[in-house]
């Protein structure tokens, strides 16, 4: 395994069961949320997972948060594997690894003030420090995410404080202990354009100063592009390609993938050209997997994509996709 | 051109324990026929209140209490609800934020376009049902699925059928109020890809109210900002892209990232939005503003043209190359 990185999952599978039918004729059917995924983080990179609502971003970060159990595969940071590890210690490698939710103004318990809530991370952790040593954490990291000085914000309960700052407080929250590695659920797609900005550069700014490593999930290509050095595109539970941001933008091999470039990068060039990028379908992820998971809505489908799985190959330095007809595909754009 | 809707300053308010609000303060624009206009802003700054008041639609304690809104000649805010009652559907018409909850669930979706079809338009029902199929297709969904509920459909065909409702009875003037939001990137694209289409097909002229800059900039022929209740600055949108004269549409252009230009740095605007209950007689912005100087924090600077088709309300506009 490579020293440099930080994480490792490989083959991870998540599946929930989906009851339906009527009394008598109940029927239990396996949905994969997420399907076979591997991926490495290296240490000090910002690995971008985008994907459209459902495709599995949210339930790969929270079973390497070990918010959720896997149903297969093995997660390994820092060399340690995740998976098989009692409660206890469980605990103990939460310190080093947190969270940053989607929304705001639903993950700040309202009953308690900043003090309180940026003080349970502490508490749970590093009990045995002294109350000024712990209060002197707290003030360094409300400061850290810059809103100065900190005394003032202290003392105030969550609804006294706009979105922007509230994401600044949960970003505190996951900071606090000093983790290096740190997900990042959608952090900014509940808040306003003019806000969004900030809370985007001080996690750069946080990144460059406590030498973090961030896994970033968005549904916003332009803003992973911004943030990361990497981006993995899912779809339906699988990695559809994976590679440097900039081969991601400028040379996308996946259909998938185009037509999430094209649409961001010129919306004119997609409306004319529509039909040629992506067909209209369903996402149906119930569905048994025979072939590759795209093909319903894939414009450039031949007869082995409804019977075989394709798997995510090398094509370049680091940069990989999943898709049989990719060369041809590369080949018939250049 | 001729101008199918015109807004004239718009005022208004709504009455709350502590105060008036002024939600939307003396807006003015107009559209022209076939035209695109992106309304513009983030959330809170009075674009669906805009949007509520041409369409007569503001309940207490919201009023609109200046202003006219001239449709094809003809003033929305004093005509009698059986006009109103008339020319909604007919003329002017909604495709709502949220088209999940903007269908009935226990009528079938062509029960729905259906019913608007037979209150204004002198048909039988099978004439309805044939133009209900006709409206499906043209959303690209197979038309004989009119049988179907609500419930059966996804989210971006919840919003096809949202958008052939709308269409039904062959309105001048469609509203699209946030309509992609809450959609993937995709469906959205493909959704406003419909939008765009049918706009051209059918010569509609459309007001996009979005939240997305660079989706608006994409496809809109205007574009007006809007900002803590006012608009800000309307122009051609090529002149808002290359020469955005308000500090706030300077600002809020800087605040997203672009793909095609990844060294561009985005910089976010301090501070946030005012309260609007009692808000005192400047400019609104000025809080946020970088420029702002003595007399932007005294008055509320006057929304005038300061181009061929560009408008603005900014104390700085003549003074100076502020840009």
């Amino acid at each position: 395994m490579d020293k440099s990185n930080l994480l490792n999952v490989s083959n991870l599978k998540k599946t929930f069961i989906k009851k339906s039918g009527t009394f008598l004729k109940r029927k239990k059917t396996e949905v994969y949320a997420v399907n076979n995924i591997n991926l490495e983080v290296k240490k000090g990179e910002i690995l971008g997972i985008i994907g459209e609502s459902g495709c599995g971003k949210t339930t790969t970060a929270r079973m390497i948060m070990r918010l959720m159990k896997e149903t297969e595969g093995e997660i390994s940071f820092e060399g340690v594997n995740l998976c098989n590890l009692k409660d206890s210690e469980t605990n103990k490698i939460r310190k080093k690894m947190q969270m940053i939710f989607q929304d705001p103004y639903d993950t700040l318990n309202p009953g308690m003030r900043i003090l309180d809530i940026l003080m349970e991370p502490i508490n749970a952790h590093e009990k045995n420090l002294p109350y000024q040593a712990k209060y002197q954490r707290v003030v360094e990291a409300i400061e850290a995410i810059e809103l100065r000085p900190a005394e003032d914000f202290i003392h105030r309960y969550p609804h006294q404080l706009s979105g922007g700052q509230r994401q600044r407080i949960a970003i505190a929250r996951a900071i606090i202990l000093k983790p290096s590695f740190i997900a990042a659920d959608e952090p900014t797609s509940m808040l306003d354009v003019s806000v969004r900005a900030g809370i985007l550069n001080l996690l750069l700014d946080l990144r460059k100063k406590m030498g973090l490593t961030m896994m970033f999930i968005t549904h916003d290509l332009s803003t992973a592009s911004y943030m990361c050095d990497r981006i993995a595109v899912m779809y339906q539970g699988k990695i559809v390609e994976i590679g440097p941001t900039k081969k991601i933008i400028h040379k996308p091999s996946h259909p998938y993938t185009k037509a999430l470039v094209a649409v961001v990068k010129d919306l004119n060039h997609f409306i004319k050209n529509r039909e040629k990028l992506i067909l209209d379908g369903e996402v149906d992820s119930t569905k048994e997997e025979k072939g590759c998971p795209f093909v319903s809505r894939c414009p450039h489908k031949e007869d082995i994509c409804h019977s075989q799985v394709p798997n995510l190959e090398a094509i370049d330095n680091g940069h990989s996709v999943s898709c049989h007809c990719h060369t041809e595909l590369l080949e018939r754009t250049s | 051109m001729n101008t199918v809707l015109s807004v004239e300053n718009l005022s208004t308010y709504f009455k709350t324990d502590k105060g008036i609000a002024k939600a939307v303060e003396n807006v003015s624009f107009s559209l022209n026929k076939g035209e695109m206009l992106g309304l513009i802003g983030e959330s809170g700054c009075g674009k669906t209140t805009v949007a509520q008041s041409i369409l007569r639609l503001i309940e207490y304690p919201g009023k609109v209490v200046s202003g006219r809104v001239l449709l094809n000649g003809r003033d929305l805010i004093k005509a009698s609800d059986k006009d109103l009652a008339s020319m909604r559907w007919k003329e002017i018409s909604v495709i709502p934020q949220s088209a999940m909850n903007a269908l009935n669930p226990i009528f079938t979706i062509g029960d729905q376009i259906m019913e608007s079809i037979l209150i204004h338009e002198n048909v039988s029902k099978r004439e309805a049902l044939k133009r209900t199929k006709t409206l499906l297709e043209l959303v690209g969904i197979d038309g004989e699925r009119w049988r179907s509920y609500p419930h059966e459909f996804s989210g971006g065909m919840k919003q096809r059928v949202a958008i052939a409702m709308a269409l039904a009875c062959n309105p001048k003037l469609v509203i699209s109020d946030e309509s992609t939001t809450g959609l993937d990137v995709l469906t959205q694209a493909q959704v406003i890809a419909l939008i765009k289409n049918l706009q051209k097909k059918m010569d509609l002229s459309v007001i996009l109210i979005s939240h997305d800059l660079p989706m608006v900039t994409a496809i809109c022929d205007k574009i007006a900002i809007m900002y803590a209740g006012n608009i800000v600055e309307w122009a051609p949108t090529e002149d808002i892209l290359k020469n955005a004269r308000h500090p706030y549409s300077q600002a809020l252009l800087n605040a997203s990232p672009d793909l095609g230009n990844p060294e561009k740095e985005v910089v976010s605007i301090p501070g946030s939005v005012p309260n609007l209950v009692n808000f005192p007689n400047s400019c609104r912005f000025h809080t946020r503003c970088p420029l702002a100087f003595d007399k932007c924090r005294q008055e509320n600077p006057e929304f005038k043209e300061v181009r061929n088709g560009h408008y603005t309300a900014c104390f700085l506009e003549g003074v100076g190359n502020h840009g």
